[in-house]
């Protein structure tokens, strides 16, 4: 049984602990109750987030949960569903109308090969798993742009593991923060181990694409001391000629 | 590795990055990802690195009978393996076509490549591979496997092949009258293969209907690229072999200048692979590699009646080549005797043979054996073992 939680490296089959009665803990990927018991069945770190508690794999392959925000490439598209290829087990289906505002007359047309950024509304582990574009509580129309779901447009998709998004997107891994000081850019973190990123010119984006996936084995005082660097150099030898 | 559909939008952004004088991986435009070659435990395994992109080789070297029409050439062969497991698109197109590994067409066009680079090359002469003529030659086969699918396959395979022929030993040999002794690999130190020259393939990819080309493509790059223009250059400026696939129309001073780009690529590597051979023998002196299990079965040649088929063709061969000097002649009343009686091959494993080796004065190409050389030099007599005796 163990006591202290963060970076314990746990095995498949060790015992993390015994739940109380009136316990409330909402359990992550890697851990499973049995019997009275919760117990790790993926080797990594254990994680503890409130009442979360999650086992902490280097995987590459994304399982799809309720809730995730992700960015998908559409790989087919059907009359009611765009098929989307979110890199877990099956393609994702996102309704052709589940887009703010969409229509049947007016809605978004999206090719194969287009990424969009949406959120994973429904999964069963019989059926694929639904997209959405919707954001309740928005009033922006997917015409204007604005809203924060929908197709990327321009950018660079970056593939990277699915830790190193989670550490993003849970604010361990700052280098996001670290990159907004010196340049602007626009990003989306998919939990599905994509990246998207947009900035003023290709050498940016190229820039910010190689830093986001060095950052991954990076303390963030490592990282902020090579950003610091690679960007002075950087400017010095790009603005002659821009 | 499992990878995903390429988007659009990373089609469109390699293509943007390079117009843009830069690559999708922060590279320039004639700069090449790193190469590694980390070499096995065993005679003539490899794994070479370019990029992400990772190629395993191995050689087996194996006496078989020559063919009839060259009876005087060994066999240098190459297999490609593209596995699904590579790449997913790979995959797909398994899928899609129900074929083998092997019968796969980027499989096949490296096979070719690989033939024209290597062997067409006299890079490896088959007829230094000769220990009898007519009866008996080393066929070499270099089994490839890409084992991720990066971008860029061909060069890979190319160094791969390239590096597992240089680490690779044949087992000595010593041919006194009738008899041919193959020597084990406790008893004589085993043999490099002659390699007279060393082309390293470097590919370029072609962009924007041949305004761009760019060296070294990776897999996002290869995604919008509308050709390949593969060049295999030694390091004296030769060239060994030109590929250029796809459509796309190219300009000659672009094929020029990628020439000349690829003779300084290949230097680079050239440097490289021999450091890395200097080093495995470094830290792995010879006696120390584990020797590659060679297939030394064959304990008497069947000979009675195929040799005297091709005793006669060998006869014909002479005539035809008019052979350069006297020594071969007297070879000749050597090969038809070996057609009358049989022809007893030695493989000296046991303690028992060995003794009768010792005696043996006559040898035939153990002169620079102990050398790791790297390339060996190419020896008189195109390698035809000689009777000294």
């Amino acid at each position: 049984m163990i006591s202290k939680f963060d970076d314990v490296f746990v095995f498949p089959g060790d015992k993390l602990f015994k739940l109380e009665n009136g316990d409330n803990i909402r359990i992550g990927q890697g851990i499973l109750k049995k019997g009275d018991c919760l117990v790790a069945v993926k080797p990594g770190y254990l994680h503890k987030d409130g009442n979360k508690v999650w086992v902490e794999t280097a995987q590459k392959r994304y399982i799809p949960a309720v809730g995730d925000l992700v960015i998908g490439v559409v790989v087919d598209r059907s009359s009611e569903f765009y098929q989307v290829d979110v890199g877990g087990f099956s393609t994702a289906l996102l309704p052709l109308l589940a887009f703010e505002g969409a229509t049947k007359r007016n809605r978004p047309h999206l090719s194969v090969g287009s990424a969009v950024y949406a959120r994973v509304v429904s999964v069963d582990r019989d059926s694929e798993p639904q997209l959405s574009c919707l954001l309740p509580g928005t009033q922006h129309s997917w015409v204007t742009g604005e809203t924060v779901f929908g197709e990327l447009k321009q950018g660079n998709l970056i593939h990277c593991s699915i830790s190193l998004c989670r550490n993003i997107l849970l604010g361990r891994n700052t280098v996001f923060t670290e990159l907004g000081k010196y340049i602007p850019f626009e990003q989306a973190t998919g939990m599905n181990g994509r990246i998207w990123v947009r900035s003023q010119s290709a050498g940016h984006v190229v820039l910010l694409s190689n830093l986001i996936i060095c950052s991954e084995n990076m303390t963030n005082d490592q990282l902020s001391g090579m950003i610091r660097s690679l960007v002075s150099k950087m400017t010095t030898q790009m603005s002659p000629t821009r | 590795m499992r990878d995903e559909p390429v988007s659009l939008l990373e089609k469109n952004f390699a293509l943007e990055a390079l117009q843009a004088d830069i690559r999708v991986d922060g590279r320039k435009l004639d700069e090449a990802r790193l190469v590694n070659f980390e070499f096995g435990s065993q005679y003539g395994t490899v794994t070479v690195r370019l990029g992400k992109t990772k190629v395993f080789s191995s050689v087996t070297v194996e006496v078989v009978e020559p063919t009839t029409d060259r009876p005087a050439e060994g066999f240098v062969t190459f297999s490609v393996d593209l596995s699904p497991m590579a790449s997913e698109s790979l995959m797909l197109e398994y899928l899609s076509s129900g074929r083998t590994s092997s019968t796969l067409e980027e499989a096949a066009e490296i096979v070719r490549f690989l033939q024209q680079t290597i062997r067409e090359s006299h890079a490896i002469d088959t007829e230094t591979l000769c220990i009898v003529a007519g009866v008996q030659v080393w066929a070499i086969r270099v089994d490839i496997h890409v084992i991720d699918h990066c971008g860029n396959a061909l060069d890979a395979c190319c160094m791969a092949a390239l590096a597992s022929l240089l680490h690779v030993r044949r087992p000595d040999v010593t041919i006194v009258g009738n008899d041919v002794f193959i020597h084990g690999l406790e008893e004589r130190e085993p043999v490099p293969l002659t390699v007279h020259h060393l082309p390293i393939s470097v590919s370029f990819g072609i962009f924007l209907d041949g305004d761009l080309i760019a060296m070294d493509p990776n897999l996002q790059e290869e995604s919008v690229m509308e050709g390949t223009l593969s060049i295999a250059v030694n390091a004296h400026k030769e060239i060994c072999a030109f590929r250029k696939a796809g459509g796309a129309p190219v300009e000659t001073s672009l094929i020029f200048k990628s020439a000349s780009n690829a003779y300084l690529r290949a230097t680079e590597v050239t440097v490289q692979l021999e450091k890395a051979l200097k080093d495995t023998y470094n830290r792995n002196t010879i006696a120390s590699v584990k020797p590659l299990q060679v297939e030394t079965t064959k304990k008497a040649f069947p000979l009675n009646e195929q040799v005297q088929g091709v005793t006669a063709v060998w006869k014909h061969v002479v005539e035809q080549h008019a052979l350069e000097n006297e020594e071969k002649r007297e070879d000749q009343p050597n090969m038809t005797s070996i057609s009358n009686t049989e022809m007893k091959v030695f493989i000296s494993d046991s303690e028992g043979s060995y003794e009768k080796v010792d005696e043996l004065s006559a040898s035939t190409d153990s002169d620079d054996e102990t050398a790791p050389a790297v390339i060996a030099r190419p020896r008189g007599g195109k390698g035809r073992p000689k009777n000294k005796k």
